[in-house]
C-alpha cells in the first residue's frame, strides 16, 4: 500500500480498544507482553480452580505488600452461578457456599443462584461497557462484542493472572474479518437465522484466530437482543471474538443501566481487514443446524418433518425479551405437542418478571411448557433437562456437538426460538411462517 | 528443547473440549492432577469406564517408555473454554498435541500450562509413529515414516514451555509491579 505523507493507517475497533488500553498504537500482529484487563467474570464450574490457584500462587506475594490480599479491580470482577444452579446435590450446595464466602472475603460481587445466565445478566446489569477489554472463564464472552467491548473467553490460568495482576500474558493483536450483512430480513427470519447462515458459509474454523466484526444495515437495524445473539456465536467459527461498532442504540441501551463513563471506539473507514465477506440476507430462510456442528446449517425446507421429542428455548444465545416474545407469538393459543417436552429458561430473573408482566409467561404456561429457573440448563450438558440416548431435541442454544447436552447418542438441532416453538407444536421441525400464516 | 514421543491417536477436524473432557466429569473431580482418567471418557470404549480407554492406552505407552502425542486436524479443542481439556491430556501423560489449527482459548490454555500445542500440517502421520519434535528449530521428524514437518513458535511460547507455564512469569511481573519497577 502506498502511503502519502500525512496519511495514517486506519485501525479496526479491536486495534483501537487495545491501543487505548495499552497506550501503544497497535495493529494486528503486534504482540503485547502484558495485556491489561478492564472487567472480568468467573462462572461456577471454574471458580474452585480459580480460588485454589489464586490462593496457592499469588496470595503470599500480594500479602507481602498489602495487609489483606486484594483482587485487582475488585469492583469490576464478578462471579455468576449459572452453569450448576440450582444446586442438585449437596456437593454443589457446598460449592456455592464456598464461592459466596470467597466473594465476601475479597469483596467481589457474587450474583445469586439462578439470577441469570452470565452473558445475559452482566449486559442487562450494565456491567460491560464499550471500549473495555473483558475476559471471562467462558467461551461465549464474545457475546459482549455486541456492546463494542473486546471480550473473549479464557481458561483458569489467564483468569487467575488477571485477578492477581490485572493483566494476562502474551497477547497478539488479532486480525479482523469484516462480515458485512446487507439486505432485508424476510418474515420469520431472526438474528439466530442470520448467524446460523453465516456459520454455514464460513465453516467451523472459518474465522480462526481472527475477530469477526459484524457490520452493515442489517446490524444497524437489529435490536440489541438480536446483536447479542449474533456476537454470541462468533466463537462457533473459531473467532477470537465477535465485535460490533457501537451506535445510538448501544448508547440508549446503556443509558438506564450504568452511569459509569466509557469511551466509544469505532473502526476507521480505512482500517485493514484480512478478509471482507458480504452476505445478502434477502433470500435467507429460517435456518436449522443439524448435528453435530453449529456450522451444519441448512434452510429449514431441507429439514422440515424431522421428528423431535424435546424442544428448548434458552441459553446465552437466545433467552432475551425478543426471543421469548417471538416464540410466544407462535405459541399463543396453541398447545405443545403431546409427544414433546418444551422447556423455557428466561435468561435472567428480570426477563422472567418482564415475561410475567406482559402476558408472555401465561402463553408458555397455557401451551404446556416447562419453565425452569434462569440458568444454562441442558446447554452445559449436566444440569436441568439434559438429553437421553433416544432424545431428538431442537433448541435455541449455540452448540450441537456430539454428546454436549447429554448422552452421545442424543441428537440436537439448532434454530431460532420461533422455529423451536413451531416445532414444539407439531412434534417435528416446522417452519415458523407456516404457523403464523 | 526436544520432545520425543509416540502418536497415540490421530483425530479429524473440530474435536471439541466437550469431547476431550465432557462436562459430566466436572461434577466428579476438580483437581487438575487427577483429571487424566477422564480423557475422552464419554466417547472411547465403554463410556461408563473411568479410567477411559484413552487413558489406559496412554498408560500402556508410558509403561513401555514411550510418551504419547496426540495429532488432530483443524480446530482442535474448539468450544468451551474449560482448561480441564488441557489438564486431562497433560495428566494422561500426553506431551504434545499437533494440529492443523487450534482455537485461541485452547491454544492459550495449553501454553499457560507449559504444554506444547503445535500448529503444523502433518501429512502422513499414523498411530504408533515415533516423532522427534525440536521446539527451538520448529521441526518434527517422523522417524517411522521418514518425513519432516516444519512449524514455528514465538519467543513467548518457548518461554512458557521452558518455565512450565504462565504462573512463574506472572509472579515475577507482579513482584516487579508491586515494587514499582513497572
Amino acid at each position: 500500500m502506498l502511503l502519502l505523507i500525512g496519511d495514517t493507517i486506519g485501525q479496526t475497533i479491536t486495534e483501537k480498544i487495545i491501543s487505548n488500553s495499552t497506550g501503544r498504537y497497535v495493529h494486528a500482529g503486534d504482540t503485547i507482553d502484558y495485556l491489561p484487563v478492564d472487567t472480568k467474570f468467573v462462572n461456577d464450574p471454574a471458580v474452585p480452580q480459580v480460588i485454589s490457584d489464586f490462593e496457592k500462587e499469588f496470595k503470599t506475594i500480594l500479602g507481602e505488600l498489602y495487609e489483606r490480599p486484594e483482587i485487582h479491580k475488585k469492583e469490576k470482577t464478578f462471579v455468576i452461578l449459572d452453569h450448576l444452579s440450582p444446586s442438585t446435590s449437596p456437593e454443589i450446595a457446598n460449592l456455592f457456599n464456598r464461592i459466596k464466602q470467597f466473594g465476601r472475603q475479597y469483596e467481589i460481587k457474587v450474583y445469586k443462584e439462578c439470577e441469570g445466565i452470565e452473558h445475559v445478566l452482566l449486559a442487562e446489569d450494565g456491567k460491560i461497557l464499550p471500549g473495555e477489554i473483558v475476559i471471562a472463564t467462558d467461551s461465549h464472552a464474545c457475546t459482549h462484542g455486541a456492546i463494542g467491548a473486546f471480550a473473549f473467553g479464557v481458561g483458569v490460568k489467564d483468569m487467575v493472572c488477571a485477578l492477581a495482576t490485572g493483566h494476562i500474558y502474551n497477547f497478539t493483536v488479532p486480525e479482523t474479518v469484516k462480515i458485512d450483512l446487507k439486505g432485508r430480513l424476510r418474515k420469520g427470519v431472526y438474528a439466530k437465522d442470520i448467524i446460523l447462515y453465516v456459520l454455514g458459509q464460513m465453516g467451523e474454523s472459518g474465522c480462526s484466530e481472527k475477530v469477526a466484526e459484524f457490520t452493515g444495515n442489517v446490524i444497524n437495524k437489529l435490536s440489541m437482543d438480536g446483536r447479542f445473539t449474533i456476537a454470541n456465536m462468533a466463537v462457533e467459527m473459531a473467532a477470537r471474538t465477535g465485535i460490533m461498532n457501537p451506535d445510538q442504540k448501544t448508547i440508549e441501551y446503556l443509558e438506564s443501566r450504568t452511569s459509569d463513563p466509557y469511551k466509544i471506539s469505532r473502526s476507521d473507514k480505512n482500517a485493514t481487514y484480512t478478509e471482507k465477506r458480504l452476505f445478502n440476507v434477502n433470500q435467507i430462510e429460517p435456518q436449522v443446524a443439524e448435528p453435530y456442528s453449529p456450522a451444519n446449517s441448512k434452510s429449514i425446507s431441507e429439514l422440515e418433518g424431522v421428528k423431535i421429542n424435546k424442544a428448548f428455548i434458552g441459553s446465552c444465545t437466545n433467552s432475551r425479551k425478543d426471543d421469548l416474545r417471538s416464540a410466544a407469538e407462535i405459541l399463543k393459543g396453541k398447545k405443545v405437542n403431546d409427544d414433546v417436552e418444551l422447556t423455557v429458561i428466561p435468561g435472567t430473573k428480570n426477563i422472567l418478571k418482564w415475561a410475567e408482566e406482559n402476558g408472555i409467561l401465561q402463553i408458555y404456561i397455557e401451551a404446556g411448557a416447562n419453565i425452569y429457573p434462569s440458568s444454562c440448563g441442558l446447554c452445559f450438558g449436566n444440569n436441568l433437562g439434559v438429553l437421553g440416548a433416544e432424545d431428538v431435541c431442537i433448541s435455541s442454544i449455540n452448540r450441537n456437538y456430539l454428546g454436549r447436552a447429554g448422552d452421545p447418542k442424543s441428537k440436537m438441532y439448532l434454530a431460532s426460538p420461533a422455529t423451536v416453538a413451531a416445532s414444539a407444536v407439531y412434534g417435528e421441525i416446522t417452519d415458523p411462517r407456516k404457523v403464523t400464516e | 528443547m526436544i520432545i520425543e514421543g509416540t502418536v497415540i491417536r490421530v483425530y479429524g477436524d473440530d474435536i471439541s473440549t466437550d469431547i476431550i473432557f465432557p462436562s459430566e466429569a466436572a461434577k466428579k473431580e476438580r483437581v487438575p492432577e487427577k483429571l487424566g482418567p477422564y480423557a475422552f471418557f464419554k466417547f472411547e470404549g465403554d463410556r461408563k469406564t473411568v479410567p477411559s480407554k484413552f487413558y489406559r492406552d496412554a498408560k500402556k505407552l508410558l509403561e513401555g517408555g514411550q510418551k504419547p502425542i496426540v495429532v488432530g486436524g483443524y480446530n482442535f479443542g474448539c468450544g468451551s473454554s474449560r482448561e480441564d481439556a488441557v489438564y486431562t491430556l497433560k495428566h494422561s501423560g500426553v506431551i504434545a498435541v499437533i494440529a492443523t489449527s487450534f482455537p485461541d482459548i485452547f491454544y492459550r490454555n495449553a501454553y499457560n500450562n507449559g504444554f506444547a500445542a503445535i500448529i503444523c500440517r502433518t501429512r502422513n502421520v499414523n498411530i504408533g509413529d515415533e516423532l522427534k519434535i525440536n521446539l527451538d528449530e520448529g521441526r518434527i521428524v517422523n522417524v517411522s515414516e521418514d518425513e519432516i514437518y516444519n512449524f514455528s513458535l514465538t519467543e513467548n511460547e518457548k518461554k512458557l514451555i521452558r518455565m512450565g507455564g504462565v504462573y512463574p512469569i506472572m509472579k515475577r511481573f507482579l513482584r516487579k509491579k508491586l515494587s514499582g519497577d513497572i
